[in-house]
């Protein structure tokens, strides 16, 4: 035996290392086993994971893994094992100490981000250099610790050019470059930043940064690229709040809780949402079309929020502790999967984020009048109630005709009784119903007399409590009349207008059974069964989990036997905006669709067979024409109690719904009267007023759960409680959250606690390395061990604890650092800074910085004057090259110029992203990127020499430039100059491009103003291409 | 050294570089600390080298949609004593969740060659090439569906937005050609499920991205010169003026310094690329051998797909992947349905053409250094998916290699008498990319590049060299 295992186990399983934690190089190790558990258990081969292991038996343990053991080999373990598993008397091991218990304390200790941050004052300015300010007295420090000096102010053409760049990522025009030249003094400076910082331009610019770190992309990937609903709602909502300098800390508060904000940040014009619209970046990364395994899908869309999460904001790499203890951080499994707890107990949705007025007052008015038509209908009804003895008995064959009664309604009653048979009398007579069967099936929910019974509403559809058998409702399968009676208790999203949506979601719970069952009605509207939280409703694998219900009442019945033992929950959706991965219009959608649901089953068999007999009463076979007056009486007392609203038990209520609508349809009791019906036509005003909602793609909080550790992270072989928490290192008392829902409120504060020694210094680093190239800590998304130290920690923290007394303002924290010193210096190195600071790592001079891909793009549509500014809404479609193929290719071509659009506002499709954008380093939309690649390739030079766009643009600028009122061609070069570089040329650089202007009209050997357009065309394609385009000094 | 362009060299002066180096820092510590990184330099003694290389280029041979391992490389005699019988082993889930009963494969496979190795009459023209082909008949994948698979094959982890292994391939081995890219796909007019992301750079610089290269009129975006070359000469005339005076005024600057470098060979390329397609110096013994001349469409398109990477394979391309020509009645080799027609159709277009490619390069003393594999991103199901198809299998595949230190001749591994499951010598997709590298002369394990905090490897913390494939 002891062979067999060293020759097929040890490889892996022995020593210092063993994979899984498990040595089997002793029999007390294999009894103590590993990150699974007891591998041995002596005597008991069926209680041995290493048995079922070797057997094969299971799917997510098979030893060995690269082959299965010979029968013969397995059976001899299998017999050593029952056996007792016998060892040689031996000492076990000696456990090894390196392998030493994973010590969260030592970790944050020894590591210089977990420290708090420390209050610093600036080093004294040095002598003659009075009047510095405190930043650039932690840069000078520095640089005079090494013997440096810093490099001279660049020259006021090259500093307005880069304020514009680096402010709101366009080149400045030619008045504001010659303003500044004209007058470069301090307040002209601050002048020109603080007009920038109020540019609309400038969340433009920085919105974009942002996205790069929220993996912002508008489609899903994978096979077929499925749209993000609405996602374009996100960018905008990250625009308006850099633009508005919304503090940084509420602003990722929103990102990870703002549905769960007792305060919501509203629009200050149009009054909608704007906190919940920040949940959205939960949502924007990639999904799998029909995983086969939507457990491990989940594992894997949580792992990326996790990742993004813990980056973006506190830039520490939480994911690498999914399968085991972080190498490096202080960050543990358990630390992992509690903030997996947290995002499992989250729900993905589209929220409608529309303000109060808009949808939730008029709800209310609809409210108003729907009690009002009661009481109304309440009044007359019991008058015509008293009479219906009196009718029953004028129908009779020898009845003499009461003067006092309608001839035609006498003749309807006659109808009515007459044409089927008189139900009313089983209808009223009932008596509780027959019990179900509850052994063999498991109610979910029932509607009709349990409330909401613990489900989730969403939406305005859905403010109410459901609907009783016998309410008013004035949506739903509307009679002539305007309204309608409900016959039987049910959620209901038409109760006060189909125009109303909502959805309702159930708790999560674990398909025990092979069917799901749901009692409803409805028109345009879904029941999904959402497993493991995969949204993804479609074929080929999920398609039966969404259906829609029929205008009559009946049983929908969803096959679940597939995901038996699965988490799941039911979403009961009128929401007219698509699910994920419904790209067209399907059945299931519109804006005056309504659903009503009754009950919730499961059972391993067909729907309950008396609901159908619920629906239409047996016939009956008693003899209608007798007794006249028990019956008359009968008919008196239930409109009456219907009318006072005496309760009842649920059968009676139903009963006496259900005669009261057979009495309207029978045309017993009318329907109208003049205060009906003008209540009826203010209703329909307010209906026709009822806007669509506005959608974001959000969270919404589901059953609060706690998960267990994933060992390896392998979602099947579940480890320790890892109850609903935040990281330890960062909530040192413990932060479980034990309320019901996810505890995103909790880690969204935790996050964002001004003591947290990572926050603020993560933000004012990012800034830091937009505005210089690099940040004081290189690897702007990993502060942790791997990443790199910081270059002067006194200043980030200096700064971090600046801009939480700022009130985390974006704006004065750019403000500060573009009005220093060493932001204003030139890229021109001093004497002696490159041999002492080759990387420029302690800021002696101006990085040279290559454009982003956006900005190259923006300014070219600023410099050809193509440029609009007109900001937000729907993206702009992606321009398809022939190289930009595949499945779900978009069937259209967006404008080749993006409609003369901003970048941001062009889509970003991820399996159909801009070769554009891709060439000059536009991120792929995966994780986290704050510091993005700037390479060079010869891709980049072929699209400014060849690309249409490019060329297009050229032309439209010398179009332009002709155009222009100028004295003779000289100064329409220099007017090139400034527009492209800011700058006028030199007499060289006109005269070169003179040169070139001559050559291109002789090449063309076309005349006349063709030629002339032609060559000024070629002059501004090769401005386009001049490295001073692109590169910022 | 190179400089970081994908083929380029760096400019001759590399003033910072060489402050850089007398400030202490050696080339090495510099490579890992630079975001724009300076590239491997010469053959085989790139980053992760270990050892000298035995290839010097990949083809990779992709065959979309999954190929099925029991009709082609791995025959399987139970199948067809089964046939219509329930498929009696435990199934795990498949894509569409329509299983049939047991299918039995609808060719014959016959021994060939030297080996004896069986491969069946889809490919009666590789057939003849079965001694020098390693085939694994024990791959497997952790995915079932394509895009997650394709990812997964193409990069090493089941979602987009990593680098592709081509573009690994040249981070670690560098490019032998200074105006062509270093990692090239022809495209016979499939992209694979998952898109373009296939072949993209990720977290390493944009210029280790697969170019995608359309046999046509504009092979390679923008490759076309929108002007007269001469016009364009005086227009670059211009710029060069202006970018040295732009130059005099930022002071020694990399970055710029590239860029203009960047410029001079996009302006070469533009006369290297179509040079390179131009297959007119190809003799018609050639054209016949990888079949352009074949009276089926999608076999010309794919022969000269397979005609041009031993073009490129010549000038030096590190790596290069050819993916499939569309054919009727079949999407790709994703056969839920028509298994016959479709699979026929599919190997009717690849075999002569990956056949005339084996022998064109061991004819011009090519495949010694080149390795060539062929593979899909899974397998297909033993049983069949409603009457005529099968599903996605990713419990146990085939695939071939071949040239550049492969040995010849040899099956490694085994599945189940089904063919449903690996039971012997397991080959996971990381191992598949730690043998490849290992090949190019890397160490997988050792070809890191940090990002996002983790020193990030294509094998992840997996993968190990099958050194039983190397000859």
């Amino acid at each position: 035996m002891r062979p067999l295992l060293a020759e097929s186990c040890f490889r892996c399983h022995s020593g210092a290392k063993p994979k899984a934690g498990l040595r089997l190089d002793h029999i007390d190790r294999a009894i103590a086993g590993g990150d699974s558990g007891p591998a041995v258990v002596p005597g008991s081969p069926e209680k041995s994971l290493l048995v079922s292991a070797i057997g094969y038996g299971r799917t997510d343990i098979r030893m060995p893994p690269r082959g299965k053991l010979a029968d013969a080999e397995i059976a001899i373990l299998v017999e050593w094992v029952r056996r007792g598993a016998p060892w040689p008397d031996e000492p076990p091991p000696a456990v090894d100490s390196t392998s030493a218990a994973f010590d969260l304390d030592a970790r944050r200790r020894s590591h210089w981000a977990w420290s708090p941050v420390e209050r610093r004052d600036p080093p004294p300015a040095p002598a003659g250099a009075a009047g510095l300010g405190d930043v650039d007295r932690f840069i000078l420090a520095k640089l005079s610790e090494r013997g440096m000096e810093p490099a001279a102010e660049a020259d006021p053409r090259t500093l307005i050019r880069r304020l514009h760049f680096d402010l709101v990522g366009l080149p400045p025009e030619p008045g504001a470059s010659d303003a500044y030249a004209g007058e470069p003094s301090p307040a002209a400076w601050e002048r020109a930043v603080d007009d920038l910082l109020a540019s609309p331009r400038f969340g433009e610019r920085w919105g974009r940064h942002w996205l790069d770190l929220v993996r912002y992309a508008e489609t899903l990937g994978h096979e077929f690229d499925y749209a993000i609903h609405n996602a374009w709602r996100y960018r905008d909502y990250v625009i308006r709040a850099l633009n508005a300098d919304v503090p940084y800390d509420l602003f990722v508060k929103e990102h990870i809780a703002g549905d769960l904000l007792p305060e919501r940040r509203r629009h200050p014009t149009e009054g909608f949402d704007e906190s919940t619209i920040g949940t959205a970046f939960l949502w924007l990364g990639q999904q799998t079309h029909s995983p086969v395994d939507a457990l491990q899908h989940q594992s894997e869309v949580i792992e990326n929020q996790i990742d993004v999460l813990a980056k973006a904001f506190l830039g520490i790499t939480v994911a690498c502790a999914r399968c085991h203890d972080h190498k490096f951080d202080a960050v543990s499994t358990r630390d992992y999967y509690s903030l997996r707890s947290v995002l499992a107990s989250t729900r993905f949705r589209q929220a409608a984020i529309d303000p109060p007025p808009a949808i939730g007052d008029r709800a209310r008015a609809l409210e108003e009048i729907r009690s009002k038509v009661r009481l109304r209908l309440a009044a007359i009804w019991k008058t015509e109630a008293g009479l219906a003895a009196s009718y029953l008995a004028a129908c009779l064959p020898e009845a003499s005709p009461d003067p006092r009664l309608d001839a035609s309604r006498i003749e309807a009653w006659r109808k009515a009784l007459e044409a089927p048979p008189l139900r009313a009398r089983d209808v009223i007579l009932r008596g509780a119903g027959a019990a179900e069967s509850a052994a063999t099936r498991d109610l979910l929910a029932d509607f009709s007399v349990r409330g909401r019974d613990g489900w989730l509403p969403d939406g305005e559809a859905l403010r109410n409590q459901p609907s009783r058998a016998g309410d008013i409702i004035l949506g739903g399968a509307l009679r002539d009349g305007g309204f309608a009676l409900l016959r039987r208790g049910a959620i209901h999203t038409g109760a006060l207008s189909n125009r109303l949506q909502g959805a309702l979601r159930s708790p999560t719970f674990t398909i025990d059974r092979s069917r799901i069952h749901v009692l409803a009605w409805g028109k345009d509207t879904r029941v999904n069964i959402v497993v493991d939280g995969y949204v993804l409703i479609r074929s080929p694998i999920y398609g039966g989990l969404k259906k829609s219900p029929e205008p009559k009442p009946g049983w929908i019945t969803f096959d679940v036997e597939t995901w038996r033992g699965r988490s799941a929950y039911i979403e009961i959706a009128d929401v007219e905006v698509p699910d994920p991965a419904d790209d067209g219009p399907r059945k299931g959608y519109g804006t005056a669709g309504w659903i009503a649901v009754e009950r919730v089953l499961l059972s391993d068999g067909p729907p309950p067979a008396e609901d159908g007999a619920r629906e239409s009463p047996p016939a009956s076979d008693a003899d209608p024409h007798a007794p006249a007056a028990d019956l008359g009486e009968a008919i008196r007392r239930a409109i009456e109690d219907w009318a006072d609203g005496r309760p009842a038990c649920q059968e009676v209520e139903e009963a006496r719904a259900t005669l009261i609508e057979w009495m309207l349809a029978s045309k017993l009791l009318p329907t109208h009267d003049a205060e009906v019906s003008l209540l009826l036509d203010e209703r329909a005003t307010i209906e026709a007023s009822i806007p669509s909602p506005t959608y974001v793609p959000a969270a919404v909080d589901g059953s609060g759960i706690d998960g267990r550790v994933h060992i390896r992270g392998n979602p099947r072989n579940l480890g320790a409680e890892a109850p609903r928490a935040f990281l330890e290192a960062l909530a040192p008392g413990g932060s479980r959250h034990e309320g019901p829902g996810s505890g995103r409120l909790d880690v969204a504060r935790r996050v964002t606690d001004p003591s947290s020694p990572l926050f603020a210094r993560v933000a004012v680093n990012r800034v830091w390395h937009h505005l210089f190239g690099r940040g004081l800590v290189p690897s702007v998304d990993d502060l942790g061990a791997l990443g790199e130290r910081p270059s002067h920690p006194e200043l980030l923290d200096w700064l971090a604890r600046r801009f939480v007394d700022d009130g985390y303002s974006l704006k004065k924290l750019i403000r500060l650092l573009v009005l220093t010193r060493s932001y204003r210096m030139s890229s021109a190195a001093s004497p002696g800074a490159i041999a002492r600071d080759p990387e420029n790592a302690l800021f002696s001079r101006m990085r040279v910085r290559r454009l982003e891909a956006e900005a190259i793009r923006d300014a070219m549509l600023s410099i050809s004057s193509r440029l609009e500014s007109r900001m937000f809404g729907p993206p702009v479609e992606v321009h398809l090259t022939p190289f930009m193929d595949g499945r779900g290719r978009p069937s259209g071509s967006g404008p080749i110029d993006g409609d003369g659009r901003r970048t941001i506002y062009l889509e970003v499709r991820r399996n159909f992203l801009s070769p554009f954008m891709l060439a000059f380093d536009a991120p792929t939309p995966l994780g986290t990127q704050g510091r993005r690649t700037s390479s060079n390739v010869p891709a980049q030079a072929l699209i400014l020499l060849n690309d249409p766009f490019v060329a297009a643009e050229a032309r439209r600028w010398a179009k332009r430039a002709l155009s222009a009122d100028v004295s003779g061609d000289r100064e329409r070069i220099a007017g090139l100059y400034l527009k492209a570089f800011g700058r006028p040329p030199s007499a060289e650089e006109v005269e070169a491009s003179e040169e070139l202007l001559l050559a291109s009209a002789r090449a063309r050997a076309e005349s006349g103003s063709e030629a002339t357009e032609a060559a000024w065309a070629d002059l501004c394609h090769a401005l386009f291409n001049a490295k001073e385009l692109a590169f910022v000094p | 050294m190179h400089h970081c362009g994908r083929f380029l060299k760096a400019p001759l002066t590399r003033r910072e570089m060489l402050a850089r180096c007398a400030g202490g820092f050696g080339g090495v510590a510099f490579l890992a600390l630079s975001a724009e990184r300076a590239a491997a330099a010469a053959d085989g003694v790139g980053r992760g080298g270990q050892h000298p290389p035995k290839a010097r280029s990949i083809i990779f041979l992709y065959m979309d949609g999954g190929p099925s391992q029991v009709d082609t490389f791995d025959p399987k005699p139970r199948l067809a004593a089964d046939h219509g019988k329930p498929f009696p082993m435990r199934k795990e889930p498949t894509q569409f969740n329509n299983d049939g009963t047991t299918l039995a494969s609808p060719w014959a496979f016959e021994r060939w060659g030297k080996s004896g190795i069986p491969v069946s009459t889809l490919f009666p023209e590789v057939a003849r090439h079965v001694d020098d082909l390693c085939v694994v008949r024990s791959m497997v994948s952790n995915f079932s569906e394509h895009t997650t698979a394709n990812y997964f094959l193409h990069s090493g982890l089941g979602l987009s937005g990593r680098p592709s292994m081509g573009a690994w391939a040249v981070y670690g081995f560098g490019s032998g050609n200074e105006n062509l890219p270093g990692f090239v796909v022809l495209n016979g007019g499939l992209t694979p499920p998952g898109g373009v992301d296939c072949f993209g750079s990720g977290f390493l610089p944009a210029s280790y991205q697969g170019s995608i290269l359309r046999p046509g009129k504009e092979p390679v975006a923008n490759i076309r010169p929108a002007d007269d070359l001469s016009l364009q000469e005086r227009k670059l005339r211009l710029v060069r003026r202006l970018d040295s005076s732009f130059l005099e005024r930022t002071g020694p600057c990399d970055p710029v310094e590239s860029a203009i470098a960047n410029h001079e060979l996009a302006f070469r390329m533009q006369v290297e690329v179509p040079g390179l397609l131009d297959i007119a110096d190809e003799t018609d013994a050639t054209r016949r051998l990888y079949g352009l001349e074949a009276d089926y469409p999608p076999t010309r398109i794919f022969g000269l797909e397979c005609l041009l990477a031993r073009r490129l394979v010549e000038r030096g391309v590190r790596f290069v992947e050819l993916t499939c020509p569309v054919v009727a009645s079949a999407d790709r080799w994703d056969q839920h349905g028509n298994l016959k027609s479709g699979h026929e159709n599919n190997a009717r277009a690849v075999d002569r053409p990956i056949a005339g490619l084996l022998e064109d390069l061991k004819t011009r003393g090519l495949l010694e250094d080149t390795l060539v594999v062929w593979a899909g991103e899974f397998g297909r199901t033993p049983f069949a998916q409603g009457s005529d198809g099968r599903d996605h299998n990713p419990f146990g595949f085939s695939i071939w290699l071949a040239g550049g230190g492969i040995r010849g001749g040899m099956v490694h591994g085994a599945t189940d008498e089904f063919g449903y499951r690996v039971i012997e010598g397991k080959v996971e997709v990381h191992d598949l990319h730690a043998t490849m590298l290992h090949l190019l002369g890397i160490d997988h394990r050792k070809l890191t590049f940090r990002h996002g905090g983790r020193d990030m490897r294509l094998t992840d913390v997996h993968g190990e060299v099958m050194h039983a494939w190397i000859a």
